[in-house]
């Protein structure tokens, strides 16, 4: 039943917020997605302010802590322990957290905008072009990514860029695929040829009417791929093919860890369960945010259901 | 009735709310009433008049939990339904109670033949002494399939709508049911198809002498099949009766504006003949071809369907042309071709001297302020994340030049109270409108560039019969007031006749019948359209009673 209150005041502009404000108290609501949402602003804070701040910390070398285990009597550096150099865990977890979620962000990203491009060029040119792509997308998805990644990377040298560049390449097929599929399902409602009928170009109807609705699903997949990345990265890495010392990230410290795992846990687990948090913290918010953009399960938040 | 008298079905006091985004709606409020044996209750409501809702507690299909039962009783003979726990639910549902539903298709399994799928029902209920295999070639027998032998192992994509509605109904009998409940099975079948399968539904009724509960918003419909009938709006029952004396005498205001669209439908609302123009004419087709290429199987080679064949017509400027044809017609490919959203094979499209099938760039962005199209889909045919100014000024962004920027609000809002609706409602988002609403945003979309015509496909054919009325009302002022024309393309034959001056009758791409719409209607000249004017038609008693009641 659709009733239409008039009370609301002539040509009044709509509060711009007023979506935010609806998901904001949503997220209140939610106490999963909200922790999670919490533990990600306080990861950001740490890569880009605390990164800042305990560089020196993160590579000062100290041999009488060297494996020291988690301890409160030595202060905050320790609290989590020292790793095989004595350095402290907590402030190579912070640093670390810069070049973790750096990379991961920029794969995402160049993955997403090829990804969603190419996918729109398929989704409207039905002829040789889009077939191309959909082919090379093909040949992508059919190798292996480790052995896309390990060929590259020892081609090329480990280096920050091309770790970006491939683990890129190797996600774009999902963006590829899923706007494509979005672009051969909406281009055929009517309001889209509405818009043609009135004399729209594809670029309009792209613009205007194929995005819009299109980027609600490339967030939560991104936000989900965020994750794999950093797995993805962390195997990279572990392998000794990602990022080279003294850069370091989660998944090197994993890899530098794993020599001690028996006289000293801790120098492994920290990182990984790092990782661990934050991949379940992002797939969390990231179901979280589908559901809550979807009209037709916002009645889960609506007040007073269960 | 009265020699058995206690119901078969009796539904009482029952309250159903949803959760929305504005906290619990009340969906259906205080609804009671009883199914004798045998006989058949018809439901008679527009969307959201919670006729529907009501059906799927009895058969606990209720969408939880964003529903709940809140209050009432269904009871099925002795057994009150709400109070037994789901698996004893479960037996009676298709052994005693059935259902069958509006779209076929997304009711059955595309994954498993039909057979497979009727046969299920029985392995479910599994009863001593029924053969599911040889029931279910008997089951389709009986529905009307040809050649169940060898149908049985079909999947559902290869019937058509009317045979997918049938094989839903052989499943539904499968286990003899008490009572049927039917959900709009019809609406979404051609005219012709939906008597077929009323009139089954009425044979096997008498046969097996089980009761129907039928769910329609249709009024000719309800008028076939009902014995008594319930008139529902907004979750509530306002009139309860045999349909007889409904007709003759309705007592509640929304029963007698229900009534009243049967007078409006039959009666001309063009006020006699629209003046006869001497001039040029508006739009002259001439022999319009459509091909449309299948790919064959496997190595063949692609095959032609011809989708429009030797199309023409001639429009008048200020007349309006009713197409009229069933699903694959080809109804809707001439309102794309015509609108320039597909190419033709051959033929000629004449619009003040030039052929409009050729036109290119600045020739044809011309062309494309002057005719405007309103689409059959209220809700897909508004982009769902714009706001209602924003579509509506669609139109004047992408011709600049026509009004600078800082009056498309004020148009907007002119044009928004043209079709009677509120300059308040600028802000807000489709969802927020219902489906008559809704086709009026995209009518005043079709007008914000003054277009001399508008092609509406199946513009009103969503839209409730109340609303229809509504809708074509509007479409006839705007037509006396700026001398539009258009192009009325419907499947409904009674929609066109109050509204079209001139009509063409399409079958298989082709036209079959054309001429002016009181001549047609008194005098059909091809069986085809003989066949769609007494498909649709309201019985004879029906009209006579309301229009006693209502004069």
């Amino acid at each position: 039943m659709s009733q239409i209150d008039h009370s609301s005041t002539p040509l009044a502009r709509p509060a711009k917020g007023r979506g935010t404000m609806r998901i904001l108290r949503a997220l209140v609501q939610d106490r999963a997605a909200m922790i999670a949402a919490c533990f990600l602003v306080l990861l950001i804070l740490s890569a880009t302010l605390g990164a800042s701040l305990l560089a020196s910390h993160a590579s000062g070398v100290n041999m009488a802590m060297r494996n020291a285990p988690p301890q409160l009597s030595g202060g905050w550096a320790y609290l989590l322990g020292g790793d095989n150099l004595g350095r402290s865990l907590l402030a190579r977890l912070v640093v670390g957290s810069r070049t973790t979620l750096g990379i991961a962000a920029s794969a995402v990203i160049c993955s997403m905008v090829i990804g969603a491009t190419l996918g729109l060029i398929a989704g409207l040119r039905s002829g040789i072009v889009g077939d191309v792509i959909m082919r090379v997308t093909d040949v992508i998805m059919s190798f292996p990514a480790l052995l896309t990644a390990l060929i590259v990377l020892y081609l090329l040298g480990p280096s920050v860029a091309n770790l970006v560049l491939v683990l890129a390449i190797t996600r774009i097929p999902v963006y590829l695929r899923t706007v494509r599929a979005e672009v051969l399902e909406i281009r055929r409602r009517p309001f889209v040829n509405a818009a043609r009928s009135m004399g729209a170009s594809e670029f309009w109807v792209v613009r205007h009417h194929l995005l819009p609705l299109i980027l609600p699903t490339l967030l939560t997949i991104a936000s989900v791929d965020f994750a794999a990345v950093i797995i993805a990265e962390s195997g990279l890495s572990f392998l000794g093919l990602g990022i080279q010392p003294p850069t370091f990230t989660w998944g090197a410290m994993v890899a530098t860890g794993r020599a001690y795992l028996t006289q000293a846990w801790w120098v492994t687990f920290f990182p990984g369960l790092a990782i661990m948090l934050t991949t379940l913290s992002l797939t969390l918010l990231s179901n979280w945010l589908r559901l809550v953009t979807d009209p037709n399960q916002r009645w889960r938040f609506a007040k007073g259901g269960k | 009735m009265a020699s058995d008298p206690t119901p078969l079905l009796r539904v009482e006091g029952l309250r159903v709310s949803f959760t929305s985004d504005d906290g619990r709606v009340t969906a259906v409020e205080d609804v009671g009433f009883d199914i004798m044996r045998g006989e058949t209750l018809v439901i008679l409501g527009e969307s959201g008049s919670g006729k529907s809702v009501s059906a799927s507690v009895i058969m606990d299909i209720l969408d939880r939990p964003a529903g709940r039962v809140e209050a009432g009783r269904v009871r099925l003979g002795d057994t009150d339904l709400l109070a037994l726990p789901r698996a004893k639910r479960r037996a009676i549902n298709g052994a005693r109670l059935a259902m069958i539903f509006q779209d076929p298709l997304s009711y059955l399994n595309p994954a498993y033949s039909i057979g497979w799928q009727i046969a299920e029902t029985l392995r479910i209920h599994a009863t001593p002494g029924i053969n599911p295999k040889a029931r279910t070639v008997e089951l389709l027998t009986r529905v009307g399939i040809p050649d169940p032998e060898q149908r049985q192992h079909w999947f559902p994509h290869q019937f058509s709508g009317g045979q997918r509605q049938r094989v839903m109904i052989a499943m539904a009998l499968a286990l003899s049911p008490e009572l049927l409940i039917a959900d709009e099975p019809t609406t979404a079948l051609d005219v012709t198809v939906q008597r077929q399968i009323l009139d089954l539904l009425k044979e096997l009724q008498a046969e097996t002498g089980m009761s129907i509960l039928m769910i329609t918003h249709d009024l000719s419909v309800a008028a076939r099949m009902a014995d008594r009938a319930i008139v529902m709006r907004r979750g509530r029952v306002v009139e309860t009766g045999r349909l007889d004396r409904i007709a003759a005498s309705p007592s509640h205001p929304y029963t007698r504006e229900l009534l009243s669209a049967i007078p409006r439908l039959e009666s001309d609302k063009r006020g006699g003949k629209s003046p006869t123009t001497d001039g040029p004419p508006l739009l002259e087709v001439r022999d319009l071809c459509k091909d449309y290429h299948v790919a064959g199987r496997g190595f063949g080679s692609a095959r032609a369907m011809r989708a429009l064949n030797g199309v023409g017509f001639t429009l008048m400027p200020g007349t309006v042309l009713g197409v009229v044809g069933e699903s694959g017609s080809g109804k809707s490919t001439l309102a794309r071709v015509l609108m320039r959203l597909e190419s033709v094979t051959s033929g000629q499209a004449l619009y003040g001297g030039q052929d409009i099938l050729k036109l290119q760039g600045s020739a044809l962005n011309r062309f494309r302020r002057e005719v405007q199209m309103v689409f059959q889909d209220p809700f897909g045919s508004l982009n769902p994340t714009m706001e209602i100014e924003r579509i509506i000024c669609e139109p004047l962004a992408l011709h600049p030049d026509i009004l600078p920027r800082r009056q498309w609000r004020d148009r907007a809002a002119e044009l928004l109270e043209m079709v009677g609706l509120e300059p308040a409602h600028l802000s807000r988002l489709p969802h927020q409108f219902s489906g008559g609403q809704r086709q009026r945003i995209a009518i005043a979309r079709a007008l914000a560039l003054n277009p001399r015509l508008i092609i509406c496909d199946e513009a009103v054919s969503a839209l409730d019969v109340s609303i229809q009325a509504q809708v074509i009302e509007l479409l006839a002022d705007l037509r006396r007031k700026l001398g539009l024309s258009f192009i009325f393309i419907t499947h409904d034959l009674p929609v066109v006749r109050s509204f079209a001056d001139d009509i063409l009758v399409m079958k298989g791409g082709a036209v079959v019948e054309a001429g002016d719409t009181d001549t047609l209607f008194a005098n059909p000249s091809h069986p085809y359209t003989r066949d769609l004017l007494s498909a649709s038609a309201i019985p004879e008693w029906m009209s006579q009673a309301v229009r006693a009641s209502i004069a």
